[in-house]
């Protein structure tokens, strides 16, 4: 929709403000917005369109007053926003962690997960500027990237102080046929571990970094710490062609020194509400000062690195952000240093991050990621989400038309740039075309789309039982030498249950039962880590029995890491010929689609029920969970006479589902699970010490090498499992969850060379044939335009089919 | 109107879409052709005064009122000087265009395979994307790759000092019952 005038201020009093522009078409130029008259207070200029004139002006809603000036509540009106950036995008999924000399362990605290509908572009002010949370000091700079429910405003006859938001300029307009966004990236070619420092840290376009003639590129400097991207344009706006957008003078990006004259684009200002953060901590240092609550959430994006030179002309798509990230020597930084007063860093995700930490030391480490094959792709996605004519490619920058075949445009769906696009002259087909500013655009930022519910984009958060007590005491109990000494401690209750009146009320009391016994409910063996936390004794009833136990937890998420599955061809259809197959303890097997996964980064987490011993592994890939298995890992052990009938029904199936996985030597475990099970003479304790004695074979059982061995062998080929492997048989396998590649094996004559010169490599592409070389096949031909005959038209068709030589 | 022919060698495959082509003789290598019977603008015959450099010739453009090459397909030598020339059309050297003259070059097309794709250029990451069943894959070899996750929920060994039991019991005097957690929250 079209910036709202009545705020912002009429069109014709917006102002190019410091890009100097050669001619007078005001749609080719970025323009920001009009509150008022421009004024300099306390020797500091605030432009027309910086907040702090636009809250003098009245234009802007005050907040709450403070003794140092008065906050801003509510985001800038959403008119400003040309469209919204969807799910794909970094921006609507930021992650967060705590500066703090524990944050590589502690890592990510919370990650987004929204639809960015309201966004600005605005100008950068020196050499940092933003909404930041800081509401003190004397300096007209805010810092790099903010976390701030309120923005706070110094009094209208002061210039410094508050927060330093009152410089902040959004655009109020982008001119569409003059903005080509260029992809800027930050990348060194090793670290410093010991000393916490990046080496040789390049900054520049992408298009130099993915050619391998220059000398800093891809490949000398693989380690990227941050991407963005910045918008280029021509100065010359009155030559710009009407139709196409190819300038007579060259693009250029925007560029301007650290200074309060040359400012220029800068940041990406989401004003969308952060509702997903209400009850973080206000201030992460110290927590107890309040939560974060209804905010209208100003994240800015401004990446001080992410582009050529150091100045701030780029939007961040990639990085960590926030701490450390102040110079050029510590580019890509992550520090416990000059916390204050920030709250929370920043991460711009990417699947592939690595988060590591300097060895000297917990305060300093780095996130990056390691070049790999699809990152141009990547890039192109994210940038495509704004939905704006961008390339990678310089001379197209430089002077290409907007349908030039490398020229790309993001595509809008109901107004939501999804990190698809268009190329060449298929741009032409997408409403942008048309537009001649950001202002044409339809899209509503105050009446954003709705979501698409099948974009489930969340994840779990809670246990289906966690609103509910029990009435029943639960312990995680130590290994087999303590679980004894509870059997003993029964023999004593059940002298307890002596049939008199006085034995009868005092065995009431203490356990609500005639029988001692029954006051066990179950006793579950599960091979789980961190079951238990906090020390007791167990009870049965009301009666302590003195034996040391830990409180049982409800259930635990484990996180088992993550692993990127690479692909070992080169990301090429042979990649997707792959079989993987994910075992998973307990839970069977399920392959893993090579089209989804390959390149990705899978993330594996078990949630696990400890009540019943249910078990589900998430398979997910960023937040996005794509593969869930579940089955059990707990094996109820019997303590009456009744539950012995069930384990002797499990113990049935589990030998079957043994001698379907072949683990011969695992019979052991089974021979004496069922010699304890047969042992019994009708006495339920017998039945608790038997089988409690079966648990030390397991342990020997796992001890064993032959069978750790074999049991890692059955997972190879063939790796099928028809549903998932019990408490019982799932305790006897590989506990660990294991990964399998079936890869197809390329014959050891093949040439590359050879193959693409006399058989082609199969591709099916459209375009002219003269525009390729070596060896081809092509088909549906256009023959018209010259005038052979008919018969030597088919000819040409037949031995283009047939295969020949171009070029 | 000139009849003319002028002879070249190429060693070329015919497959090449531009041959590379070389004079038959340094100098006056066209000559004048005639007909001695009907011929066709795909094949034709050819009639000239002998030239052993000529009758070598494996290739030849033949001008008006035909202006296309040709493989020569064969020589006859007819007595009296004479040698008639049997040709065949080469309609991808006639016919690829230029800047000015389009032709097949110029042409749109789906290409179904190419040394160089489009999608791989720029970029050492051949094959492509696209299925392809001419590949040199061994069908019945299959490499096995095998690897853990970092990390487990479950015990792996040494149980003994572990605590994998959980004894649920009547409850409710110990101070004990269970919590509600988030999942994968402490207790």
């Amino acid at each position: 929709m079209s910036t709202n005038e009545s705020i912002y201020g009429a069109q014709e009093n917006w102002s190019p403000d410091h890009f100097s522009y050669v001619g007078n078409d005001r749609s080719k130029m970025f323009l920001i917005a009009y509150f008022g008259e421009g004024r300099k207070i306390q020797n500091i200029d605030f432009s027309q369109g910086s907040l702090k004139v636009g809250l003098i002006e009245g234009k802007l809603p005050r907040g709450a007053a403070t003794s140092k000036g008065y906050y801003v509540e509510k985001p800038i009106d959403a008119s400003l926003s040309y469209c919204g950036l969807g799910s794909n995008s970094v921006y609507s999924k930021l992650q967060y962690f705590v500066p703090s000399a524990t944050m590589f362990e502690n890592g990510i605290v919370h990650t987004d997960s929204r639809l960015i509908t309201n966004f600005a572009f605005t100008e950068r002010y020196g050499s940092k500027n933003t909404l930041t949370l800081q509401d003190s000091g004397t300096g007209t700079n805010g810092s790099s990237t903010r976390f701030a429910p309120k923005g706070l405003m110094s009094a209208d006859t002061s210039g410094v102080g508050g927060n330093k938001n009152q410089f902040i300029t959004p655009f109020a307009q982008i001119p569409i046929k003059n903005c080509v966004l260029c992809p800027t990236i930050v990348a060194c070619s090793g670290f410093d571990e010991t000393a916490g420092s990046c080496t040789d840290v390049h900054k520049g376009m992408l298009w130099d970094y993915l050619d391998d003639t220059q000398q800093k590129n891809y490949t000398t400097h693989p380690y990227i710490l941050a991407i963005g991207f910045q918008p280029w344009y021509t100065p010359n706006v009155d030559t710009i062609d009407a139709e196409t957008g190819k300038p007579t003078v060259d693009r250029t990006g925007v560029a301007g020194n650290n200074d309060t004259i040359s400012r220029q684009f800068s940041n990406v200002a989401i004003l969308s509400a952060l509702d997903v953060a209400n009850g973080m901590a206000a201030n992460a240092t110290n927590p107890d000062a309040g939560q974060l609550k209804d905010i209208y959430c100003y994240w800015f994006t401004f990446s001080d690195n992410a582009n050529p030179t150091n100045n701030s002309n780029s939007a961040m798509i990639f990085g960590a952000s926030v701490c450390g990230y102040g110079n050029g020597s510590t580019v890509g930084m992550l520090t416990t240093t000059n916390t204050s007063p920030q709250n929370y860093g920043i991460i711009f995700p990417h699947p592939n991050m690595v988060w590591r930490k300097a060895t000297d030391n917990n305060k300093r480490g780095f996130c990056y990621i390691e070049y790999y094959d699809g990152l141009q792709e990547w890039i192109r996605r994210q940038i495509a989400c704004f939905g704006l004519f961008f390339t990678d490619d310089k001379q197209t920058a430089l002077n290409g038309a907007l349908n030039d075949e490398k020229m790309f445009l993001g595509t809008l769906v109901n107004g939501i740039g999804n990190g698809d696009y268009t190329n060449g002259e298929k741009n032409e087909l997408q409403p942008q075309w048309t537009w001649e500013t950001s202002n044409d655009s339809t899209y509503d930022a105050k009446n954003p789309p709705k979501v698409d519910p099948n974009l489930y984009n969340g994840k779990m958060s809670a246990h289906a039982l966690q609103t509910f007590g029990t009435a029943t005491d639960r312990y995680n109990l130590s290994a087999i030498s303590t679980q004894l000494s509870l059997l003993p401690k029964l023999w004593d209750v059940m002298e307890m249950a002596h049939p008199d009146i006085e034995s009868i009320s005092y065995t009431l009391d203490r356990f609500l039962t005639m029988n001692p016994i029954d006051a066990i409910v179950s006793l579950q063996y599960l091979p789980v880590k961190d079951m238990g936390s906090g020390d007791t004794t167990v009870f049965l009833g009301n009666y302590d029995t003195q034996i040391s136990a830990l409180k049982a937890k409800t259930s635990i998420l484990y996180d088992c890491g993550t692993y990127e599955i690479f692909p070992t061809f080169g990301d090429n259809w042979i990649d997707r010929e792959v079989k993987i197959t994910l075992y998973l303890p307990f839970c069977g097997t399920i392959n893993l689609d090579p089209e989804v996964y390959m390149g990705q980064t899978i993330k594996l987490e078990y949630a696990i029920d400890l009540t019943t011993g249910t078990c589900s592994a998430i398979v997910s890939i960023g937040d996005t969970i794509t593969d869930i298995a579940s089955g059990t890992c707990a094996i109820d052990l019997p303590v009456t006479g009744i539950q012995q009938q069930t384990l002797n029904s499990e113990l049935f199936n589990a030998n079957e589902n043994t001698k379907q996985l072949k683990i011969n030597n695992s019979f052991k475990g089974f021979k004496s699970l069922m010699n304890a099970v047969t042992s019994i003479n009708g006495n339920p304790m017998g039945a608790i010490n038997g089988i409690l004695g079966t648990a030390q074979d397991w342990y020997n059982i796992d001890q064993s090498e032959k069978i750790a061995d074999y049991n890692l062998q059955h997972t190879m080929i063939p790796t099928r499992m028809i549903g998932a492997n019990g408490g019982l048989t799932g305790a006897m396998t590989e506990m660990y969850p294991t990964i399998i590649f079936e890869r197809p094996v390329i014959d050891p004559n093949y040439n590359e060379k050879d193959y693409g010169h006399s058989i082609g490599f199969a591709c099916c592409e459209t375009g002219n044939i003269g525009s390729y070389t070596g060896y081809i096949q092509a088909t549906n031909v256009d023959l018209s335009g010259f005038n052979a005959t008919l018969q030597e038209k088919q000819m040409i068709k037949e031995l283009l089919l047939g295969g020949v030589y171009v070029g | 109107m000139s009849q003319t022919v002028t002879f070249y060698n190429t060693s070329s495959d015919p497959k090449q879409v531009n041959k590379a082509i070389t004079p038959a003789k340094p100098e006056n290598n066209a000559v004048t052709y005639y007909l001695t019977r009907p011929c066709n603008v795909i094949n034709p015959v050819i009639t000239t005064s002998y030239d052993s450099s000529f009758a070598s010739a494996n290739y030849c453009h033949i001008g008006s009122p035909f202006n296309r090459y040709y493989y020569i397909k064969n020589v006859n030598l007819i007595p009296g000087g004479k040698m008639e020339i049997i040709c065949e059309v080469d309609p991808l050297m006639s016919w690829k265009g230029d800047r000015t003259n389009p032709g097949f070059l110029q042409s749109k097309a789906t290409i179904i395979r190419a040394e160089n794709p489009k999608s791989s250029q720029g970029k050492d990451k051949k094959p492509t994307l696209v299925a392809d069943g001419k590949f040199p894959l061994h069908t019945n070899k299959r490499e096995i790759f095998i690897d853990n996750f970092a990390d487990t929920p479950f015990y792996s060994n040494d149980i003994q000092n572990l605590r994998p039991y959980i004894l649920t019991t009547i409850g409710g005097s110990s101070s004990n019952s269970s919590t509600p957690q988030p999942i994968g929250g402490e207790t």
